[in-house]
């Protein structure tokens, strides 16, 4: 586990695993947390809570896969790497956030219409993500390119599985809307 | 004659003054953008041929030291193991909160030469740490901090030890003359670190020991006992002797005349000891002190001077990348929306606004950075522009929600990572500003280019 743990995130004692995860731990309780105070809406706290865990295996899983690949990242910036990714998904959340609240203010609310338009900006996301990384990787040292590849590639699968759990869960609750009419 | 004259009309009566203004704050927005570009472009100084003033990097005040740590653990293999993992941690926290960049701390193999293993050690084992830095941090400093215990311990004089005695002037220096207290490092919840003026008249720093409530009165009542007298304070086996304040004395006395407003207008008196006269050797002070307790003794026994492996990133070929990947997007966007907004004006300005601002400070007061977090920070920031432009509908939430991620990882990281963070909040700050300003100056000059 200690291998592991030093292999895929430069994690070198308890101390520095703890700081490295209470972060994007924390801010996750502050999303789902405000949007529960907000939007009473338990479907969303599940969303944030699910994308963030897919979002932690994901990214250790492409880490682990990329480094054992392509060799090691010996200093600590595939630390860097995972607050990229973490950033990505906090604003793919935000952007779900703000998409439900808006159609939380309607008299009649879809789902498919929080769905549609979160795909929409999560496509943009994805796009930008792939333009920038691809571009920047053109001039970099082995080292830098593994730490984008890993951000890159965490942060496009954890999009899409973000974008698939808010589909699932949304979907689920208008069935059950739908079946209690 | 009769002089026909008319009063001249002027001129300002048709002069728009709202125009006016808005004209030259464009004129002044505009200026900004092209001499800030000018200013942030790469190698500008060789053109001009002025003095240099290119963006300094870091990249050559690196240094790189590894140190072997031998640590005198329990026999016990869980509670070594325990004990190791203590070290690790506070050696990692104060080196954390230095800001050294790079911290590896692994259990080492490191073999003792025969000349060095003849002492024998029957109550404990002995495990290595290698401890690797990477920094641009003070190196003094730095093995301060990973090769300092500080463990301390209270001891009070014995009753027939004299220390006024000149003929024995090494008597407080002598653990044999003291006893041994309670009183450790466990014993209080904060030492702080204060600048304090001292009895001849300049200030330094002092280390003011705040005991947990439950030992206060315990220790309270030794400092009543050893006011105006010496007392002693073993570090890492030394002890060093420090004069207890004759404030406790008069606490004591106001105490035993039932006055609640004993001494110092009713201000309990607190043990302090100077520690340093300067800021820097104060903040290691405080890093000792307040970063946890090492529960073994340990002393460093090798040191190796290693090559910094920071890759040097070319800020022209850093600078190509992200104007690349900037007109791509462009072009994603315009061959979605099949047309060419203001958006994507937008975008770029608002984009080129921050770069060109950041870039200008740093060159101008010549901070050095590191290029490649410089990198990594660029390209979360294209990302979040997009997001920021061509979302559908503006909702300051999510501004809101990035400001705040962005704001705790500062607070909560550590290393590359917190330089990252640190070096993104005014980033995003100042493009969440950007965008809304970007928007109003492309109006204006639409308006003004189209009437």
């Amino acid at each position: 586990m200690r291998e592991f743990l030093i292999d895929t995130f430069s994690i070198f004692s308890v101390y520095e695993g703890a700081i490295l995860f209470a972060t994007p731990f924390l801010l996750m309780i502050l999303l789902s947390a405000y949007s529960f105070y907000t939007l009473k809406s338990r479907n969303l706290v599940y969303i944030f809570i699910l994308s963030f865990l897919s979002q932690l295996l994901i990214f250790t899983s492409i880490s682990y896969l990329i480094q054992y690949s392509f060799g090691a990242v010996t200093n600590g910036f595939i630390q860097i790497a995972f607050y990229i990714s973490v950033m990505i998904w906090t604003i793919s959340s935000s952007l779900l956030f703000s998409q439900y609240k808006e159609e939380a203010g309607k008299k009649r609310f879809d789902p498919d219409h929080v769905t549609r338009a979160h795909f929409r900006s999560i496509l943009d996301n994805g796009v930008v993500i792939t333009l920038v990384s691809l571009a920047l990787m053109v001039f970099l040292s082995r080292d830098h390119r593994i730490v984008i590849t890993t951000a890159f590639i965490s942060s496009l699968l954890t999009l899409a599985l973000t974008h698939l759990i808010a589909r699932w869960l949304l979907k689920e609750k208008s069935k059950r809307k739908n079946a209690r009419k | 004659m009769k002089l026909n004259f008319r009063k001249p009309k002027f001129l300002f009566r048709k002069i728009n003054v709202r125009k006016v203004f808005r004209s030259i704050l464009l004129i002044v927005f505009t200026s900004y953008i092209l001499v800030g570009t000018l200013i942030s472009l790469p190698q500008v100084d060789q053109y001009l041929e002025v003095e240099q003033y290119d963006l300094a990097s870091k990249h050559d005040q690196y240094w790189k030291k590894s140190y072997i740590l031998e640590l005198k653990v329990s026999k016990d293999k869980k509670d070594a193991a325990i004990e190791v993992e203590k070290v690790k941690n506070v050696i990692h926290k104060r080196l954390n909160h230095f800001g050294v960049e790079e911290v590896k701390i692994v259990e080492s193999d490191y073999k003792k030469s025969e000349a060095e293993t003849s002492e024998v050690e029957l109550n404990h084992d002995t495990k290595y740490l290698k401890v690797t830095v990477q920094s641009t941090k003070a190196q003094d400093a730095t093995e301060v901090l990973i090769s300092t215990r500080n463990f301390f311990r209270f001891y009070i004089p014995k009753d027939d030890v004299n220390f006024s005695d000149t003929n024995n002037q090494l008597a407080p220096y002598l653990v044999e003359n003291y006893i041994s207290t309670d009183f450790t490092r466990d014993s209080f919840r904060n030492i702080l670190i204060k600048k304090l003026p001292t009895d001849s008249g300049t200030e330094a720093y002092f280390a003011i020991f705040k005991p947990w409530p439950h030992k206060t009165k315990a220790f309270n009542d030794m400092m009543k006992d050893q006011a105006g007298y010496l007392i002693g304070i073993k570090y890492d086996g030394f002890i060093s002797p420090y004069r207890v304040s004759s404030e406790f004395f008069i606490d004591r006395v106001g105490s035993s005349t039932n006055t609640s407003q004993s001494s110092n207008n009713g201000i309990r008196p607190e043990f302090s000891i100077a520690v340093s006269g300067d800021k820097e050797s104060a903040e290691v002070f405080d890093l000792l002190y307040n970063s946890g307790v090492i529960p073994v003794e340990f002393q460093m026994v090798n040191t190796e001077e290693l090559e910094t492996d920071r890759a040097e990133i070319d800020y022209m070929e850093v600078l190509l990348g992200v104007t690349v990947s900037v007109i791509a997007i462009i072009f994603y966007f315009s061959a979605k929306e099949r047309r060419f907004s203001n958006k994507n004006f937008i975008f770029g300005i608002s984009l080129l606004l921050v770069t060109i601002t950041w870039i200008s400070i740093l060159k101008i007061y010549n901070i050095a950075i590191d290029l490649d977090i410089l990198l990594y920070q660029s390209l979360i920031l294209i990302g979040a522009g997009a997001t920021l432009v061509y979302r559908e509908k503006e909702d300051h939430i999510v501004d809101f929600i990035m400001l705040i991620a962005v704001i705790i990882m500062a607070v909560s990281t550590d290393g590359y990572a917190k330089l990252f963070a640190i070096g993104f909040l005014p980033l995003i700050t100042a493009l969440i500003v950007a965008i809304p300003l970007t928007k109003i100056y492309i109006n204006n000059m639409n308006r003004l280019i189209t009437k």
